[in-house]
């Protein structure tokens, strides 16, 4: 193992003084399951590493009225077993369904799925079309950005070198829904996800709707325009939704001629594949079940 | 680099142990404590044979630097064993020979003991999706799963898990 320096913080006021006094000399580590592995590889070096693991004030998810709190180091087995976010946020809870494999998820915490920023992250589209609000702390007290603006690039987020992030609040949306597509059901990264939030009149007919597209670019990211173009279009007619997509989402995915390709998905597969994932997404969020979703998941 | 005081609960008794801030949770119990139940295999959380319990979650060992157990409950499959006999799922990985080479087996029983304590009503899907971070190269799983489903039953008419 390469070393590194290291440094147990037992609660958010420790792990910020040391943030504060080292800056981008340290790495916070909750879970581990991806940090080790940089470390493992090499890429980070000289480091000191913060663990926060153990950090329970971080911990749980809360209900207030029709606000969800999350809490940073809410690791994804919990999530998985919420019956507040099977309710109340579908689209986080089966995103957890299909993160990782069990074991990792007993480790793995959605703070560092966000803090990460891999565009493959599996949390980062549902909390996108939750439009949730991010809550760093630093040394000086607190700050919120909305997750829209959080994601700046690969590796890249809104959140310094002195703050950490402490934890995800949004509104109630029972009608949402994640779908990823992967090689295999475990341990496999997404070869592209999509995580819709959606609101439809009686007939079907969308009222707006909000849409995250996880691996379609060099990060996670909002479909603006889909989500424009989504407004009034019946989700029951095939032609009318895949019309919608297959034009507008892919100048969302990228305004590229030709698009980029990634080490285990081909842009042009990943340009066909977005459209399909959204639509049952949107489906799925909708009307609760997708006909092809069940084969989907398996 | 930095040297840590850290007191670990493994299977039951603590142990207080100094350990470099770069060292593995699971190259301390092996190298340290000679617990050699649990196996270094990937060594990047893929393949399971590295698998212990904190407290009752199963975890993989390979990913937690030692310092950062500090404090933890461990069981790792020496600990399976109470005064020599073998619980649930070990019994029934014999009982069904649901090994050939051995290497993934102690990884399986840890994963299926969480899996067992965790939903004692599991079904197969459950047991299944549940060990899917779990690698075992020869068998084919079938054996395995066909195993802790039993180890359940047994679980069910008060076996130790």
């Amino acid at each position: 193992m390469k070393e590194f320096k290291f440094v147990n913080a037992k609660t958010v006021q420790e792990a910020v003084d040391v943030l504060a006094e080292l800056g981008d000399k340290c790495k916070l580590v909750a879970g581990g399951t991806d940090a080790m592995l940089m470390i493992r590889d090499g890429k980070w070096n000289d480091l000191t590493l913060v663990n926060i693991r153990d950090i329970e004030e971080l911990r749980g998810i809360k209900l207030e009225g029709d606000t969800v709190t999350v809490g940073a180091l809410t690791r994804l087995s919990d999530i998985e077993s919420s019956d507040i976010l099977k309710e109340h946020a579908p689209c986080l809870w089966g995103a957890a369904q299909f993160f990782a494999d069990p074991t990792n998820r007993h480790s793995a915490t959605i703070g560092g799925n966000v803090g990460r920023c891999n565009t493959v992250g599996d949390t980062l589209p549902s909390l996108l079309c939750l439009d949730a609000v991010v809550t760093i702390v630093n040394k000086d007290g607190e700050r919120e950005v909305p997750m829209s603006e959080m994601l700046l690039g690969p590796g890249r987020t809104a959140c310094g070198p002195n703050e950490m992030i402490a934890k995800f609040t949004f509104k109630s949306q029972p009608h949402s829904a994640y779908m990823k597509y992967g090689r295999r059901r475990s341990m496999a990264l997404s070869m592209a996800g999509s995580a819709v939030s959606i609101e439809v009149d009686d007939k079907g007919i969308v009222k707006w709707c909000r849409i995250g597209v996880g691996n379609a670019g060099p990060k996670a990211a909002r479909a603006y325009k889909a989500e424009e173009a989504m407004v009034g279009v019946d989700l029951n007619s095939d032609k009318a939704l895949e019309e919608t997509m297959y034009k507008v989402i892919q100048e969302d995915i990228s305004p590229r001629k030709k698009p980029r390709l990634s080490n285990w998905i081909s842009g042009e597969y990943r340009r066909e594949l977005i459209p399909v994932l959204t639509k049952r997404a949107a489906r799925k969020a909708a009307f609760g079940e997708c006909m092809l979703c069940k084969q989907e998941e398996a | 680099m930095s040297m840590h005081e850290i007191t670990l609960i493994v299977n039951g008794k603590p142990q207080k142990l100094t350990v470099k801030s770069n060292e593995l949770l699971l190259n301390v119990l092996r190298d340290k404590l000679f617990l050699t139940g649990a196996k270094y295999g990937c060594g990047i959380a893929e393949c399971g044979a590295c698998t212990v319990l904190k407290g009752d979650r199963s975890v993989m060992s390979c990913l937690v630097p030692a310092v950062a157990a500090d404090g933890w409950e461990i069981t790792t499959p020496e600990g399976l064993v109470v005064d020599g006999e073998l619980n649930a799922v070990q019994e029934e990985l014999v009982n069904k020979a649901a090994i050939q080479c051995g290497f993934c087996t102690p990884g399986m029983a840890m994963a299926g003991t969480a899996c067992v304590r965790e939903n004692p009503d599991a079904d197969e899907d459950f047991v299944r999706d549940y060990m899917r971070g779990n690698y075992c190269r020869c068998t084919g799983y079938q054996a395995i799963v066909q195993a802790i489903l039993a180890a359940c039953e047994d679980a069910k008419n008060g076996k130790r898990v």
